[in-house]
């Protein structure tokens, strides 16, 4: 520090990137695959691999919904997409004695709920309902009739919301965020305690009913990433969020210290030792360096609640809900006054969904996703439309990509409805909005989530270089003596951090498939095995030296991954011959990129193994100051 | 569209390494002139330009632009590979991908 | 090498910093999106996303800042100096002081 500034932020970048390096890798590792985490929860599920979409999907779930739900206050509909190859219907039983203009309410209010949480702060519904990955005591989650809470990002089970609020948890976060939070309702009707939502999951071709068997799923890892597992809830957030903190210091005194970097990002120099972790950890870097900034800051802001909740809570009080039902109430009542009067028009036989479908789609450019259907039958009953993605980033980004934009018809007649006007966003609350979706990546269509999963990859190798080259800088310093505890530490717990992740992933998929489907409480075995293995790999170097370490544990994670299409193959009917057949890229594409992932990280343990440190010649005497800028001097 | 993007993106990122003394050589031996330099810095960053251009006529402004950094990350990993073990099929595909690329928007005028 | 008193100087110069730096930034941090989110002119919810945005990036500055000044006793002095017209503000607006 008493160096020049670039020394100084050197040293800064080091530190505070391994402090939380480990944890940062994981939290890298496992977001990256939470970019797929529908189609990881598809996987996982393979029951479901048979459903083939299909162009009367709609039909099927309104056909299952007006025999099983006659007389429910309203009916969802989810349909096949891009991400999804089944139908999931829903519906909302009227209690007696509720009236039934809350019932008709209560549909609405719940997407609502869901579409602010979309936006808040805190937790999506897309994250709520997978809380259910913990609550497995929850009577409501027990399969009653292949109730399917897994694999439904796009369905939240609104009892598990509810279940959340009547914990007495804070639903934080609602404050923070823009004027446009829908979420600012603090009654919660309908639902609860058992009663209210039940939800079944339908082939889309057949309409037969399909039973998943119960998995952790791509939810477990998405939650883990910003929640960890196990840890009371602010405990988590808040190590999460002091690692993303660290982060933003690492990724500012990053690109000052190295701002040389962005002259000659395209370098790779394969095994040359030092040379080559620090060029891989650049090109990583810089490759994706509107990534790494987006995700840290779009992180930070979406830990706001936990980090800094001082000015909501100053302004709004412990309630900041309270205060958004007040400037909602407005706008609900107009909504309940068109109800009113559409009510008034008389009801008749719903029309067909097709045309509407048909019209929804030449106006968006895209398929709608999601049919809504309050008071199916009765005078007043309504259909909405909601689309597969938003189409642009300032759009609340809600539950499972569902946005702000929606359709809304008469039943009766067919003819569309306004309910509301459209809300006004300023900038400021465009920008939060754009950085929360830009960090969920709900409104990616696939090519471009290939895209942030890619970048997703850059980072995690950036954080996994990182942490090796501070090992490897200093290991070239003192070569001689015997290497001091902490280094070794550092050594040991690369090794457990790294290639055990890799590891541990490889087995909760394993588990997955090899776990009885019939055992009790299978999603948290699945959870069990992910950490017993990891727990394992952690430990693993004490017994081995660390060049064996990491060797063995890369070989054992690249078996692991590149098997997964054989142990899917061996498990299921959905092998790669039939899943490519039938285009289920989903499925295709978890077997593939496991088989790719496994491959390179075989490649990655040959290359330890034949390693046989930088040649002689290439070794320069080296001098206090920083290595680096005598890096780019060497050329 | 999108691929149009993908390669232009990568035509000005090989502009830009033709610009750079180490990619230069790497590429095609030698250093490049002065002229060489100047000309790869302006056409490479007119190729990222029209490459954002191509995004945002696709997807609009927030999405187009969203696309293009993920283009420019992709291509960018793709082109540091080729530098490190193909350099010689650099210049090759830098020509071709774009006009193969093309192709299918040929009906849209 | 532990014992030698410069070494021990300079650990404790690290030790001051990273608490300047931490510490002081995450109050800088509060102080300075209250302020904002209490004294912009804007509607409620904005001023408060505005304050949170920037009171992030003032962490990250903060913490910058106590390791790349001279000495540690200018790291505190920096980030006090800067944090101290944020908590003027807040307690004026928030009316804890009357």
């Amino acid at each position: 520090m008493k160096q020049g500034f670039r020394q100084s932020m050197s040293w800064l970048h080091g530190w505070s990137g391994l402090i939380l390096g480990w944890l940062l890798f994981a939290i890298f590792l496992t977001g990256t695959i939470a970019y797929f985490r529908q189609e990881v929860t598809l996987w996982m599920q393979p029951e479901l691999h048979g459903s083939i979409p299909s162009p009367q999907a709609a039909d099927i779930g309104l056909a299952k919904l007006t025999s099983v739900a006659p007389q429910a206050s309203a009916w969802t509909i989810n349909l096949p997409n891009d991400r999804n190859d089944t139908v999931r219907v829903s519906w909302q039983t009227q209690q007696p004695g509720e009236r039934s203009n809350n019932a008709m309410g209560n549909n609405r209010q719940n997407i609502e709920r869901q579409r602010g949480n979309g936006m808040e702060q805190t937790s999506g519904a897309g994250e709520r309902d997978e809380r259910s990955n913990r609550n497995r005591g929850n009577p409501i989650e027990t399969r009653s009739g292949g109730n399917n809470r897994a694999a439904g990002d796009a369905i939240a089970p609104r009892n598990i919301g509810n279940e959340r609020q009547r914990d007495g948890r804070p639903d934080q976060g609602a404050a923070t965020t823009s004027g446009n939070n829908r979420s600012g309702n603090n009654e919660v009707r309908g639902g609860g305690g058992g009663r209210g939502q039940q939800s079944l999951t339908l082939d889309a071709t057949t309409g037969e009913v399909l039973t998943p068997r119960e998995t952790a799923g791509g939810n477990f890892l998405y939650r883990f990433h910003f929640e960890l597992y196990a840890l009371p809830r602010d405990w988590a957030r808040w190590i999460v969020g002091i690692a993303t903190l660290a982060m933003f210091v690492a990724i500012i005194s990053g690109i000052i210290t190295h701002k040389k970097i962005f002259k000659d990002f395209f370098t790779f120099r394969p095994a040359k030792g030092q040379r080559s972790w620090l060029d891989a950890h650049n090109a990583t870097a810089v490759l994706a360096l509107p990534f790494h900034i987006m995700i840290t800051y779009s992180g930070l802001l979406l830990f706001t609640s936990t980090l800094l909740p001082w000015a909501s809570s100053a302004i709004y009080g412990d309630n900041p809900r309270a205060a958004f039902a007040a400037m909602r109430a407005a706008e609900q009542q107009q909504e309940q006054e068109v109800r009113a009067a559409l009510a008034k028009q008389g009801g008749g036989p719903m029309v067909p969904l097709g045309p509407l479908l048909k019209y929804a789609e030449d106006k968006w450019k895209q398929p709608a996703s999601r049919i809504l259907i309050s008071e199916p039958g009765k005078p007043g009953s309504i259909i909405e439309l909601l689309p597969t993605r938003n189409d642009s980033l300032v759009r609340q980004s809600g539950s499972g990509g569902l946005g702000d934009v929606r359709m809304t018809f008469n039943a009766a007649t067919g003819e569309l409805v306004q309910l509301g006007g459209e809300r006004e966003q300023s900038t400021i609350a465009a920008i939060n909005s754009a950085l929360g979706s830009l960090h969920r990546a709900r409104f990616a269509s696939p090519g471009l989530r290939w895209l942030f999963f890619l970048s997703g990859v850059g980072g995690t190798i950036m954080m996994a270089t990182g942490l090796v080259l501070w090992s490897v800088k200093r290991a070239e310093k003192n070569k001689l003596e015997k290497l001091p505890f902490g280094h070794r530490l550092v050594d040991h717990l690369n090794v457990g951090a790294v290639a055990g992740l890799f590891v541990a992933v490889a087995a909760y998929f394993w588990a997955n498939r090899l776990l009885p489907v019939d055992l009790a409480a299978r999603n948290e075995w699945e959870i069990n095995v992910f950490f017993i293995v990891w727990a394992i790999m952690l430990l693993y170097p004490l017994l081995r030296p660390i060049k064996k370490a990491w060797i063995e544990q890369f070989s054992i994670a690249g078996a692991l991954f590149a098997l997964i299409p054989i142990l899917n193959a061996a498990t299921t009917s959905s092998h790669l011959a039939i899943t490519i057949a039938r285009g289920q890229w989903m499925i295709v594409g978890f077997d593939i990129v496991s088989c790719v992932t496994g491959l390179m990280l075989f490649y990655t343990a040959y290359r330890i193994k034949h390693y046989k440190g930088p040649q002689k010649a290439e070794r320069k005497p080296r001098k206090a100051p920083a290595i680096q800028s005598e890096m780019m001097a060497a050329e | 569209m999108i691929g149009l993007s993908f390669s232009t993106a990568f035509l000005g990122f090989v502009l830009l390494a033709l610009a750079m003394d180490r990619h230069h050589d790497q590429i095609i031996k030698g250093r490049p002139s002065s002229m060489a330099r100047r000309l790869g810095t302006i056409g490479g960053w007119l190729c990222m330009l029209l490459s954002l251009a191509l995004c945002i006529a696709a997807y609009g402004y927030s999405i187009g632009a969203t696309w293009w950094l993920g283009v420019l990350t992709g291509v960018a990993a793709f082109l540091i590979f080729l530098l490190t073990y193909r350099p010689k099929t650099i210049l090759y595909l830098a020509v071709t991908l774009p006009v193969i690329t093309a192709v299918p928007l040929i009906p849209l005028f | 090498m532990a014992k030698d008193p410069a070494d021990r100087t300079y650990r404790l110069g690290v030790l001051s910093r990273s608490v300047a730096g931490i510490l002081g930034g995450y109050a800088l941090a509060s102080f300075s999106s209250l302020a904002l989110a209490l004294g912009l002119p804007f509607e409620k919810p904005d001023a408060i996303n505005l304050g949170v945005m920037i009171g992030f990036i003032l962490f990250a500055v903060a913490v910058i800042w106590a390791f790349s000044c001279r000495s540690a006793v200018r790291a505190w002095i920096g980030i006090t100096a800067v944090t101290t017209p944020f908590l003027i503000i807040t307690l004026l607006l928030n009316g804890w002081v009357s």
